[in-house]
C-alpha cells in the first residue's frame, strides 16, 4: 500500500509504518464482530416490530373515525350521485376511499387530541 | 462481495477476515491502545455492515470501509477530544522525564501529534493514500492535509531519529 504514495513519502519513515504492521489474529476479532452483528441484527428488527405495532395501534386507535369520516364520504358521493356510490364499493374504490379517510384523519390531527 | 451485499453473514464475515488487519492497523497507529482500536474497528465494520446495500460499485468496498473508519476516528477523537489532549500532554511529560529509549516506538512517537495531524500522517505513510484522498476522506482542507503530514513527518523523524536507528529499522 505504501508504495503508491513512496516517492513523495520519507523512505525511512514509511519502512517504519511498514515494520509496523505485523499480521493480527483474525479469529478472534472476526467471531467478536459476527457476535455485535447478530446482537444489531437482533436489535434491528425488534425496532421493526415495535415499529410496526405502533401502526398497528395507531390504526387501531384510529380506525373508528376513519371508518366514520369514510362512511360520511360515501354517503355524500351516493346522495350526489349513485354511479360513484356504486363505484365506492369496488375493491379501488373502497382503496380511495380509505386515502380519502386517512387524509380526513391526518387533517383533524385526532392524535394531538 | 455480491453476497455479503444481499446479507450474507458467512461472505461479510470473509470479508472482515481479509480486511480486519488494514483496519485494525489503522486504529492501532491512530489510538495506541489496541483494545479500544480493536473496538474502534468492530465499531466501523458494524457500520459497514448497516450500510453495505448503499454501496454502488462492489469493487470501491476497501475505500468506502476506510472512509467509514476514517469517520469513526473523527467522531471518536471529537468526544474525546479533552481526554485525547490529556493523554498526550501525559505522555508527553513522561517521554521528557524518560532515558530510557526503549520507551519510544512509532506508535508512541505518533501519539505526540494532534489527532488531526496524526490522522493525516497515518493516511499518508500506513494506508498510501494521496493528499487529495486524505482530503476528500477527512474533510480537512487540502492545503492543511499537506501542512499536517509535512510537519507531523518532520516531528516523528525528529522523534525516531533521537532514539537511534535501530528502533526504526
Amino acid at each position: 500500500m505504501v508504495t503508491a504514495m513512496f516517492g513523495e513519502l520519507d523512505p525511512d519513515l514509511a519502512q517504519a509504518f511498514v515494520q509496523a504492521r505485523a499480521p493480527l489474529a483474525a479469529d478472534e476479532f472476526t467471531a467478536n464482530l459476527l457476535r455485535k452483528i447478530e446482537r444489531a441484527r437482533r436489535t434491528r428488527l425488534w425496532r421493526q416490530i415495535l415499529a410496526i405495532l405502533a401502526v398497528v395501534v395507531f390504526l387501531s386507535l384510529n380506525m373508528r373515525l376513519v371508518l366514520e369520516k369514510t362512511a360520511s364520504v360515501v354517503r355524500f358521493v351516493g346522495d350526489f350521485s349513485p354511479t360513484y356510490s356504486e363505484l365506492l364499493v369496488t375493491p379501488w374504490g373502497w382503496a380511495v376511499s380509505m386515502l380519502i379517510g386517512i387524509w380526513v384523519v391526518l387533517r383533524t390531527r385526532p392524535s394531538r387530541r | 462481495m455480491a453476497l455479503a451485499m444481499n446479507g450474507d453473514d458467512t461472505a461479510y464475515g470473509e470479508l472482515v477476515r481479509r480486511r480486519q488487519d488494514s483496519i485494525r492497523h489503522l486504529f492501532r497507529r491512530l489510538t495506541r491502545d489496541p483494545a479500544l482500536a480493536d473496538d474502534l474497528a468492530q465499531q466501523a465494520f458494524v457500520l459497514a455492515w448497516k450500510s453495505i446495500r448503499t454501496l454502488k460499485s462492489p469493487g470501491a468496498f476497501g475505500a468506502w470501509l476506510r472512509k467509514l473508519a476514517v469517520n469513526c476516528w473523527l467522531q471518536h477523537a471529537r468526544v474525546k477530544q479533552h481526554e485525547v489532549a490529556l493523554a498526550d500532554e501525559a505522555l508527553l511529560e513522561n517521554q521528557a522525564a524518560s532515558t530510557v529509549a526503549e520507551r519510544l516506538d512509532l506508535d508512541a512517537a505518533l501519539a505526540t501529534l494532534p489527532p488531526h495531524a496524526r490522522l493525516c500522517v497515518v493516511l499518508a505513510y500506513s494506508e498510501g493514500m494521496s493528499h487529495a484522498e486524505i482530503s476528500e476522506s477527512t474533510a480537512i482542507p487540502l492545503g492543511t492535509v499537506k501542512s499536517h503530514i509535512a510537519r507531523g513527518a518532520a516531528r516523528l523523524r525528529e522523534l525516531l531519529h533521537a532514539y537511534g536507528d535501530r528502533h526504526v529499522r
